[in-house]
C-alpha cells in the first residue's frame, strides 16, 4: 500500500484551501451518514 | 473457525444508488458497510472516466463509540475485505472506492489505520487491487499539526486503471499546489 505524505508549511496560504476542502468533505460525509441513520439502528461512524 | 462473518446485502436502493452490506459480530455488534455513489467525492466526480463508478465506503456500527469493545476482532477487517471483493465482483471490477478518514474525535489516524487493515489483511486483495492513501499535514508548529487522510482502491483489472490513478493523483496535486 502506497501512502503519499504531503507536508504544507506554516503560513503557506494553501493551508486554508486544504482545510476548507476537507471540512466540506467531512460535512458531506456526515450529512450522508445522518440521512442513512435516520432510518436505521446505526449510531457510530467507525 | 470461520475466516470472516457471514454478511448480506441488506439494502440496495436504486433511487440514490446506495448499497448497504450488513454483518453481525460474535460480540453482537451489528455493522453496516455502506457504499455511496459519493455525492461528497466532488473533487474527482467531474471525471468522464470515473462517471458513475465512484463510491465512498463507510463503516457504521449499531452501538455508540464508547461501547465498542477494546479487544481486536480480527474477523471484522477480513469481513470488510470480503465485502469489498463482493462489491467489485458484482460490478465487473469497475468501481473506484475511496475512504475519507473523518477527523471527528481526532481519530483520523485511527480510521486511516483501519482502512489500511481492511485493505492489507488479505494477500490476494493486495495483489489484485491498487490501494493508495494520501496524508496531508498542515504544519502549524513543531508540536501541532492538522492531519488529513483519505484512501482509495482501484481494481487492477479495471481497463482504465492507469488513467484513473493518474487522474486521482493529478487532482490531489492540484489541491496541494501553492497559490501564486
Amino acid at each position: 500500500m502506497k501512502v503519499t505524505k504531503i507536508v504544507i508549511a506554516p503560513n503557506n496560504p494553501i493551508q486554508k484551501r486544504i482545510r476548507d476542502f476537507f471540512v466540506e468533505l467531512e460535512q458531506k460525509k456526515r450529512d450522508n451518514i445522518a440521512k442513512i441513520r435516520a432510518n436505521s439502528k446505526v449510531k457510530t461512524i467507525d | 473457525m470461520e475466516e470472516f462473518y457471514s454478511f448480506a446485502v441488506s439494502e440496495e436502493n436504486s433511487a440514490n444508488g446506495i448499497v448497504r452490506y450488513n454483518f453481525l459480530t460474535n460480540s453482537s455488534i451489528e455493522y453496516d458497510v455502506i457504499f455511496d455513489p459519493s455525492s461528497y467525492a466532488f473533487f474527482i466526480e467531474e471525471s468522464e472516466i470515473l462517471g458513475s463508478h465512484l463510491f465512498s465506503v463507510d463503516l457504521v456500527a449499531n452501538i455508540s463509540i464508547t461501547e465498542i469493545p477494546k479487544t481486536i476482532d480480527k474477523l471484522i477487517p477480513k469481513t470488510i475485505t470480503r465485502i469489498l471483493i463482493d462489491f467489485y465482483e458484482k460490478r465487473d471490477h469497475i468501481p473506484v472506492i475511496f475512504f475519507v478518514c473523518d477527523r471527528a474525535n481526532k481519530k483520523q489516524l485511527a480510521r486511516h489505520r483501519k482502512f489500511r487493515l481492511w485493505t492489507t489483511c488479505s494477500p490476494d486483495f493486495c495483489l489484485n487491487y491498487t490501494i493508495e492513501s494520501l496524508e496531508i499535514v498542515l504544519d502549524q508548529t513543531e508540536e501541532d499539526a492538522d492531519r488529513f487522510y483519505f484512501g482509495y482502491i482501484i481494481q487492477k483489472e479495471n481497463p482504465h486503471h492507469d488513467i484513473l490513478l493518474n487522474e486521482i493523483n493529478s487532482k490531489a496535486e492540484l489541491l496541494t499546489r501553492s497559490l501564486k
